[in-house]
């Protein structure tokens, strides 16, 4: 079923959005990382024997494997070239000049390196030889093709290969947005759902969607409900739009008359709520062959579902997420404050939680954003500063 | 107040166990917890996650919504928690929001925990404060009993009959960081 779009919606026809996924804070870490590396120049026809004479006499040096070990000159960033003087490059050699990556510095000391070499039975190519420099280079490998260029413009040619350490690997990122097309419509229902809520004085403009992305269903919809006062006049500050669709979707599969929530019994509040709650039959309630449940009694009832959020959700409800094994997740604005799923603070370092994707915990889902397809970081104005969604 | 401190907290982290134990019986993960508002417990808490079918539903949870039936959610500012388990990150990012004034907790969850044990989410402004270790080894030895049950609900039971209860306990290494209440 397509979810109704009410007139307004927040997805105009001369709107243009698109994904844009999260870095985990793994990659951002690596990223900024840097390690500071011996290099020479060095003949191309005595290279071969000098890398012989390293890797025998010194095993101890640990390439890294995602640089390159000889690289010519013209293969240099520029601003590398112009930091190591021009002197060690081609004119000054008989033969083509190579530049040899050696090992990071905590490895051996210069000087221990330099009567090394010295010392090696070789033709040595010009007076001043060895010039060993030091400079920095990424210390982790890249995530991806595009970071690897950028490295090697920036720092020394960097190789990609294939796999990524430090989060989901792009080909997952790339087949998992192919089946995300409807992302438009949730959004705005989310969107929707949330300002449902707030005309209905139950709580603030942040609304949560839940797919089943088998059926291409809305399982649930919740508004944010933490202005929703209870008989005695006082409110749940904890009711967040997350918390309650997830509440919803286990009610909708527990038998009637049974409550997800006795204390608190779970309540549509608005139209929306209403209809996706109400949905007809219910949905199947989890037996233990859906292998949705394992030992260990979490209750997984969300399992690789797609949620669609108005809003980036707080800590509580990013764990709440997680702890229901969400497969997907989609918001809209960023809540710098309060949100728990972009890892890079606005100066690019990992300061956020990344909980989406963390090798602590055990499980992980996708992330994107859904941005504006001009302004990727359009940080409007946080309408209510510091509120947790 | 007449009764020495100690015995005070000790007093709630057992019941904070029966709560435990009583959700060991019915086939939850044993968590339990009391929140304790001017020396008495406002209301109790246990993992209902298997009943509820929902993920979310840990002991805290629980309790906070007993006592948000009879008051309003400021209560909690002078309100404190004894939990047998760490709370996770959901549970310490919520009483967080709540401003729970303390948590008391039995051992720690060193796969979700919210206050140190995987992330430091109490220490977040504004902050609560943590104070773990009390009757540690009656929590651990409730998480142990539960997972050498078999589970007929798993998709593959696995046999766990030649799995037997073991019974040391590690001393602590991390834990005594939080602060003096352990035995």
């Amino acid at each position: 079923m397509s979810p109704d779009l009410p007139s307004g919606g927040a997805q105009t026809s001369t709107t243009y959005r698109k994904l844009v996924p999260l870095r985990t804070l793994e990659e951002i870490k690596a990223a900024i990382q840097t390690t500071d590396c011996y290099i020479f120049p060095t003949s191309a026809k005595s290279v071969n024997k000098v890398l012989t004479h390293l890797r025998t006499s010194l095993p101890q040096l640990t390439p890294l494997q995602h640089l390159r070990r000889l690289v010519k000159p013209s293969f240099l960033p520029p601003s590398l070239l112009s930091k190591i003087s021009a002197v060690a490059t081609t004119a000054a050699y008989k033969f083509p000049v190579l530049y040899l990556l050696v090992c990071p510095v905590s490895d051996i000391s210069q000087s221990s390196l330099e009567s090394f070499l010295l010392a090696l039975p070789i033709s040595r190519d010009s007076e001043d030889w060895p010039r060993i420099s030091t400079i920095p280079v990424p210390s982790c490998q890249p995530i991806n093709t595009v970071q690897a260029n950028e490295w090697s413009e920036r720092f020394w040619p960097t190789v990609y290969k294939r796999g990524n350490p430090y989060g989901p690997h792009p080909a997952i990122i790339e087949n998992a947005a192919k089946k995300l097309g409807r992302t438009g419509e949730y959004m705005a229902l989310a969107q929707a759902v949330g300002l449902q809520a707030v005309a209905a004085g139950v709580g603030k403009g942040f609304g949560c969607v839940v797919v089943d992305p088998e059926a291409g269903e809305v399982v649930a919809a919740a508004g944010d409900g933490r202005c929703k006062l209870n008989s005695k006049g006082w409110g749940n500050p904890l009711s967040h739009c997350v918390m309650r669709a997830v509440a919803m979707v286990a009610q909708k599969r527990l038998e009637e008359g049974v409550e997800v929530m006795p204390d608190n019994p779970v309540q549509p509040e608005t139209g929306l709520e209403r209809k996706y709650f109400h949905t007809n039959p219910p949905l199947p309630p989890v037996s233990a062959e859906d292998g949705e449940r394992v030992e260990g009694g979490e209750g997984y009832l969300c399992h690789n579902m797609h949620v669609y959020l108005s809003h980036e959700p707080c800590v509580m409800c990013a764990m709440a997420l997680l702890h229901s094994r969400v497969g997907v997740v989609v918001f809209g604005r960023r809540m710098p404050k309060t949100g728990a799923l972009v890892a890079e603070s606005a100066d690019g370092n990992g300061d956020g939680y990344g909980l989406f994707w963390r090798p602590e915990l055990n499980w992980k889902f996708l992330c994107w954003q859904w941005v504006e397809e001009d302004e990727e970081e359009e940080e409007e104005e946080e309408e209510e500063e510091g509120v947790s969604v | 107040m007449a009764v020495p401190l100690r015995a005070l907290h000790e007093t709630f982290m057992q019941q904070a166990l029966a709560q435990a134990e009583l959700a060991l019986l019915t086939g939850e993960v044993p968590v339990g917890c009391v929140f304790v508002h001017n020396a008495a417990v406002l209301a109790h808490g246990m993992n209902d996650t298997n009943r509820s079918l929902c993920g979310t539903r840990h002991a805290e949870f629980i309790g906070i919504e007993r006592i948000l039936q009879a008051h309003p959610a400021s209560i909690f500012r002078d309100t404190d928690l004894y939990v047998t388990v760490e709370p996770c990150i959901m549970c310490a990012s919520a009483l967080r929001q709540l401003q729970i004034r303390t948590v008391y907790y039995g051992c720690r969850n060193e796969r979700f925990g919210g206050c140190g044990g995987v992330l430091d989410i109490h220490a977040e402004e504004p902050p609560f404060a943590c104070v773990g270790g009390i009757f540690r080894a009656e929590a651990i030895m409730l998480l142990r009993r539960f997972y050498v049950q078999e589970n007929g609900r798993a998709p593959q039971p696995i046999g766990k009959k030649m799995r037997e209860l073991k019974t040391d306990i590690l001393p602590v290494e991390m834990d005594e960081a939080d602060g003096p209440a352990s035995e």
